[in-house]
């Protein structure tokens, strides 16, 4: 392997050119149907939608609430999917799998304490108590991080995903937790609405709208997971390039 | 195995970079270069980060752990435990009763109520938006004149997980706490 590296680390260890941009047809078909989703989440959980009896607009809060907080949990499950099957296989797809759904999972898990704090603020009167389900919430939240900031540290890229492998494993546990801190313990938060109950206790536009937030959700976290993942593999590819001009470099000195 | 430090021209990349460090900054250098002169400072800086979110999770913990095991008493079981509990603050829940919400120069009086007990509230500061008849609320204060009298400072209004629905199946939600209490 004596590919010259370029400054830019733009080409490939096998010196052909990479690719200079992570979309494809089915990411732009899959893109654009997301923005068609979010417009129309935006008619239906704006102004189509009425506001509700007890919390008036601020329900439309919970439209985003949701779908974000579905997102993260699907996310944190796919890292922990990566995580076992890079534990079995160990091949770099699962370990870059993982890696791109945590850091999808964590920015959508932000989201929902964010507008979950909004709409506490509104409804309850405070942005915060550590309750139970806020409480696990903040701990599943700090875990993620913690994922992440495991992943910088600097190592061999197959001593990194092992141990974000075991990380990604232990986290996931928390997710049951979270999800029945409501019924468990008592608290400020309410009870589910829609995940495990047979019968929703939501009708009409108010349910269509917290549907759809939910269907729209998921494409968008499809499409970001297929990018993120393409730009970490590239990162990889780089980073394999600049090591090997680093050695020719240094080899080069040596030799003077 | 000597331990003398290293002189010569060796592939060691920070002797190198020392001896000669007007090559340094002329030949541009990729990521994976830099970080094997730097790698250290950043290691520690991760290891860092890592430890940050470790007392983070145990501040979090010990919290929620604190407050997270009884978040609130319903009234009833507040005023069966009027003499432990004595002037010490705590979270009561119930719902607020009709017709018995009067505004003071600092605050809002009413009754709250659960199941069978009632406890004349004295809230001082604005209550949430939310606050009316027949709405379940927690509140945050301590018992005052041997448990006849609630001293409230904050007051949160609890949301079920119904919408769109009226008030009076609100009162299933107490219910359900009831149960929860009751099998755990």
């Amino acid at each position: 392997m004596t590919t010259s590296a370029s400054a830019t680390g733009t080409t490939s260890g096998a010196g052909t050119p990479a690719p200079t941009s992570t979309a494809s047809t089915a990411t732009r078909v899959l893109g654009a149907a997301t923005l068609v989703g979010i417009a129309l989440l935006v008619v239906f959980g704006v102004f189509v939608s009425p506001p509700d009896k007890e919390l008036g607009e601020t329900i439309r809060i919970l439209y985003m609430h949701v779908p974000t907080v579905s997102v993260a949990y699907l996310a944190f499950i796919v890292t922990a999917v990566g995580s076992a099957m890079y534990l079995w296989k160990r091949t770099e797809f699962w370990d870059l799998l993982a890696a791109s759904s945590a850091e999808i999972g964590v920015v959508f898990f932000g989201l929902t304490i964010l507008n979950g704090m909004l709409w506490g603020k509104i409804t309850w009167g405070v942005f915060w108590r550590w309750e139970p389900r806020l409480t696990t919430t903040a701990v599943l939240f700090l875990t993620y991080i913690g994922y992440l900031a495991v992943r910088a540290v600097p190592a061999s890229p197959r001593t990194r995903a092992t141990r974000c492998a075991v990380v990604g494993l232990l986290a996931v546990v928390n997710i049951p937790i979270v999800h029945k801190a409501v019924d468990w313990w008592r608290g400020l938060h309410q009870e589910r609405t829609i995940f495990g109950t047979l019968k929703p206790e939501i009708q009409g536009t108010q349910a269509f709208a917290a549907y759809l937030g939910l269907g729209v959700f998921l494409l968008l976290f499809a499409w970001l997971l297929i990018h993120r993942f393409r730009v970490a593999f590239l990162a990889e590819r780089a980073a394999e390039s600049g090591l090997e001009g680093a050695i020719a470099e240094r080899r080069q000195e040596a030799g003077q | 195995m000597s331990d003398a430090p290293l002189t010569g021209p060796h592939d060691d990349p920070e002797s190198s970079d020392a001896e000669t460090p007007e090559h340094f900054d002329l030949t541009p250098r990729t990521a994976a270069a830099t970080s094997s002169s730097k790698g250290s400072g950043k290691k520690w800086i991760a290891v860092a980060g890592v430890g940050v979110v470790v007392v983070a999770l145990a501040f979090v913990l010990f919290n929620g752990l604190q407050s997270a095991s009884t978040f609130f008493y319903n009234v009833d079981e507040a005023v069966a435990q009027t003499s432990t509990l004595d002037t010490t603050r705590f979270r009561m829940q119930g719902n607020v009763v009709a017709g018995s919400v009067t505004t003071t120069s600092d605050g809002v009086d009413f009754v709250i109520k659960y199941k069978d007990a009632q406890v004349p509230v004295h809230h001082v500061g604005d209550p949430p938006e939310m606050f009316g008849p027949k709405i379940p609320v927690v509140l945050e204060g301590a018992f005052a004149a041997n448990g006849k009298k609630f001293e409230s400072d904050e007051i949160m209004v609890r949301h079920d997980s119904t919408y769109d629905e009226k008030n009076e199946d609100r009162v299933r939600e107490a219910d359900q706490d009831a149960k929860q209490r009751a099998t755990g």
